[in-house]
């Protein structure tokens, strides 16, 4: 499913790219099932064809105590064009995301669904979500390169992630799009994970994403999806190391400022490069380890404080190695091992803390 | 394994399609590294990303240029979203694009350059990246190629384990692990390099490494109707399975089923590697059927097969040239540099020679027929004093090789004065190959005694000479010998310039020398003119 940016600029008037607004692009001002009050829309989300796939909203209770975010979708096109494959697919890729959102209703550091159902709009059924609102996501709280967040406050807000990863793979889900603006922020400092559109659950019947080779936004997808015939064995490792891949990539990113994957693409030979390889995963992977090895350290080390970057380093290392049978931090290699990166985490956010402390009284004394 | 005789030409008896071990780069650019199925679906990537993001863009949010940019680029597109690329992120994809290949080990351009210097850099550059992150693959690779080079092997196996340890799964590094092996006499590592790949069975580049070295080394091979099936399967890609068809040619040539050897051969020059190329020539030299069409020839890298062509051809620079690149290639193997050491019809091939064998020596510390000629170049340059410790340094390294070790005795006592050692010498040297019923080697030492005469201004050389070339046919079987017809010239070229003045030996260096020979300890007992000597075979 797409991704939506919560506490983003309300904007009416959205480019269609010259498709008609359909029906779940006119939610404004509706109240779904007699409880929500459908506000300004946020983001829509053109699909795979330019059609309109879904939109998002703001929302409010009628009783005016809870902000929401409404996600809508529009099947009419699939419908009316007659592609049964992909009027199924969409339905299901719909149903999935309700249910795997039901299910992890009770996980705190999950945004929450607060409704779904139908409503009808002009004749046309627009089938919705009703879901937990943030006024701000975590890209634009602490812009990822931004030099004027404090290292400290992105550890602390990083490790608050990892926690959220945690306690969907202990329910069983892989999240798969991990990134800066999946994460979302609240008033009371809490943040919280988003957008399970993309993700994949051991509980749950397997969605249509689950056969695509690329599943989430793939600027940040870890390399083996890239490539063809890279396929693990296992689902844990294969769904929950996407996601350890992610979480390094987005500690990666929140500091520098670009994708790590995409950066050691560039340090590839054009010839290993996704679009232009001839060899499979196994012959790429040498070349993108010595890559990889190049990349995350010099590229941390000139955005992260020195007092905390060798531990980071080592860190984004083990969690994004190109091989993933060799990602994670267990010393044994059978688990991902979250709980360790949030553990470390937490001490590096200290550390910075302290070294922040330290410099700013240095400052003021020397002030 | 590397090589154990001396004559180019029992040298070249031989040859098998074992695997290369090109840089990584190289290997990439050969396409040895590519899939072994014809056709690689690539992954398509969903566009709406591309949508849902630009629509962001759109929205004035400015991280999402950056994400943008960075789909575009996976899409391989370049930034279209009405603005320049981040100025930031353009100058992080040019800092990282700076690390393309910085990595891996840099080698000299040419051979004279200070090689031993930048290989020791080179190690300790790959050592300290390795110290911090060991679990590189290439780095363990590239580190053992240069021990090898520098002739540190246990070393270079220690590394070569890591390599293959962390990157199992790669044909590259398993092909590079099996030609180390050989390299190093190993062959039952070097077949289990191949043997253990996960997918041997059923990749071609795996079988083709197996039977070459199984050939190789006399040992049963098992995979040859397996082979045979799989050059049938269009699934595969066609220049993985120009090896395999090669190294079955090879097999069926040795057993002398020609015909189909010959149906091979014409079958692995249909997508050849460099390494085919060199194959097909030198099968083309021992049969005459198997004809190498000539857009081969315009195969990048082909050093090798050059080589061979160009001695064919009796072109000695050129010879020289391809086995100066294809040690640069391959800087760890002993072939190119015996192949092209043995090129010393010219004071400039001399120098060239000289300078090819210390290269390889390096490696292949224990070659005699390397310091066999690195000891010819040295005595025609005048470095007589080299010359004679690199006879030393043979001696009793290698049987076989004594008689060519005798008769670089007698150049070297030859060019120091002392004749009658010189003689003694090369009779001892032309007596082995005679007993031996060597007839091209002992024609082709010979002529080297010839030449020295030449310089003398002996009366007798030009019936000898003589001799040599009205049954030349018979010396050498009706075989083409090129190093024999050019050693003719080269003594005729010698009889022309007229005879030098000789000074008499350097008292020690004589003692020297002859102290050399004795411990050789070789019966002499023919006696005759040397025409009659040949006439003995």
């Amino acid at each position: 499913m797409s991704t939506p940016p919560l506490g983003t600029t309300p904007t009416s008037a959205l480019s269609t790219g010259g498709t008609p607004d359909g029906p779940a692009e006119r939610l404004e001002g509706v109240a779904l099932n007699e409880k929500w009050l459908v506000l300004e829309r946020l983001v829509r989300d053109p699909g795979d064809t330019g059609q309109s796939r879904s939109s998002c909203y703001g929302a409010v209770s009628v009783d005016g105590g809870r902000s929401a975010f409404v996600k809508a979708f529009d099947f009419r096109l699939d419908d009316r064009s007659g592609d049964t494959d992909r009027l199924e697919r969409n339905v299901r890729e719909f149903n999935h995301e309700r249910k795997i959102l039901e299910y992890c209703n009770e996980l705190s550091r999950v945004t929450r669904i607060y409704d779904s159902g139908v409503v009808v709009i002009d004749g046309e059924a627009v089938h919705f979500i009703v879901c937990e609102f943030a006024p701000r996501s975590f890209r634009r709280l602490q812009p990822p390169g931004d030099e004027a967040v404090q290292a400290h406050e992105r550890l602390y807000a990083l490790r608050k992630i990892a926690s959220a990863l945690i306690q969907l793979h202990s329910a069983g889900v892989a999240h798969q799009d991990v990134k800066p603006s999946n994460a979302v922020c609240f008033d009371d400092q809490v943040i919280k994970i988003t957008d399970l559109g993309s993700s994949s659950c051991l509980h749950l019947p397997s969605p249509p994403h689950d056969e695509d080779p690329v599943v989430g936004q793939p600027n940040y997808a870890p390399y083996e999806l890239l490539y063809p015939n890279s396929g693990t064995s296992t689902w844990q490792r294969r769904r929950f190391g996407c996601d350890a891949f992610l979480l390094g990539n987005l500690i990666f990113t929140s500091f520098v400022g670009a994708s790590m994957s995409i950066l050691v693409l560039h340090a590839l030979d054009e010839k290993l490069r996704p679009d232009e390889c001839t060899c499979t995963y196994d012959e790429v992977l040498p070349d993108l380890v010595t890559a990889h090895f190049a990349i995350v350290p010099e590229f941390l080390r000139a955005t992260v404080p020195a007092v905390v970057v060798d531990d980071l380093v080592r860190l984004v290392l083990a969690l994004t190695h190109p091989d993933p049978s060799k990602r994670g931090l267990s010393p044994d290699g059978r688990h991902l091992d979250l709980h360790r990166c949030v553990g470390t985490l937490e001490t590096l956010a200290f550390r910075a803390k302290m070294d922040h402390g330290r410099k700013a009284k240095l400052d003021r004394s020397a002030a | 394994m590397e090589e154990k005789r001396n004559w180019i030409g029992a040298l070249l008896s031989q040859r098998q399609v074992v695997p290369r071990w090109h840089s990584p780069q190289s290997a990439l650019y050969a396409g040895e590294r590519d899939s072994v199925r014809a056709t690689v679906a690539r992954k398509q990537l969903p566009e709406r990303w591309l949508a849902l993001v630009g629509e962001q863009v759109e929205r004035g949010d400015e991280y999402a240029k950056v994400e943008l940019a960075e789909l575009q680029f996976l899409h391989g597109e370049s930034f279209t979203s009405g603005s320049a690329l981040p100025a930031r992120l353009g100058a992080w994809w040019q800092r990282a694009a700076e690390h393309r290949g910085a990595h891996l080990p840099s080698r000299p351009a040419t051979l004279d350059g200070d090689w031993i210097s930048q290989e020791h850099e080179n190690v300790a550059a790959l050592r300290a990246s390795l110290t911090s992150y060991p679990n590189q693959p290439l780095m363990w690779s590239e580190l053992a190629r240069s021990h090898i080079v520098l002739g540190e092997d246990e070393k270079a196996r220690r590394a070569m384990t890591c390599a293959v340890q962390l990157a199992g799964k790669s044909a590259y590094i398993r092909r590079s692990a099996a030609r180390m092996h050989l390299h190093l006499d190993d062959v039952p590592e070097a077949l289990r390099a191949v043997r253990q790949h996960p997918n041997f069975l059923a990749d071609p580049r795996m079988l083709s490494a197996d039977l070459a070295i199984s050939s190789r080394a006399g040992q049963p091979l098992l995979q040859v109707n397996r082979g045979l099936k799989m050059l049938d399967d269009k699934n595969f890609r066609p220049t993985n399975l120009s090896e395999l068809a090669a190294a079955l040619a090879t097999i069926e040539m040795e057993a002398g089923k020609h015909k189909r050897s010959r149906a091979l051969f014409a079958r692995s020059l249909q997508f050849p590697s460099e390494n085919t190329l060199a194959q097909v020539q030198w099968a083309a030299e021992r049969d005459k059927a198997i004809i190498v069409p000539n857009e081969a020839w315009s195969i990048p890298r082909s050093f090798e097969a050059h080589a061979l062509a160009a001695r064919l051809a009796g072109k000695w620079d050129e010879v020289l040239t391809s086995c100066e690149q294809w040690l640069q290639d391959e800087p760890f193997a002993a072939r190119p540099a015996v192949l092209g050491s043995f090129v010393t019809f010219t004071e400039t091939q001399c120098v060239r020679a000289e300078c090819l064998a210390t290269h390889a020596l390096a490696a292949n510390s224990s070659s005699v027929s390397l310091r066999n000629n690195r000891a010819v170049a040295r005595a025609y340059l005048g470095d007589l004093h080299g010359a004679l410790e690199d006879v030393k340094a043979s001696l009793g390294c290698d049987g076989r090789n004594t008689p060519y070790l005798l008769a670089t005795i007698g150049l070297i006592a030859y060019r120091s004065g002392d004749t009658e050692l010189g003689e003694l010498g090369y009779r001892a040297a032309v007596t082995r190959f005679v007993n031996d019923k060597d007839a091209p080697s002992a024609t082709l030492a010979t002529l080297f005694w010839l030449r020295e005469l030449a310089r003398l201004g002996d009366p007798s050389v030009e019936t000898d000479l003589a001799y040599i070339k009205r049954n030349l046919m018979r010396l050498t079987a009706n075989r083409s010998e090129p190093e024999i017809t050019s050693m003719i010239e080269a003594v005729e070229v010698k009889l022309a310039q007229g005879s030098l003045a000789i000074a008499p030996p350097e008292a020690a260096f004589a003692e020297d020398a002859r102290d050399v020979f004795q411990r050789f300890n070789p019966p002499v007992s023919a006696t005759g003119s040397r025409g009659r000597f040949l006439d003995l075979i």
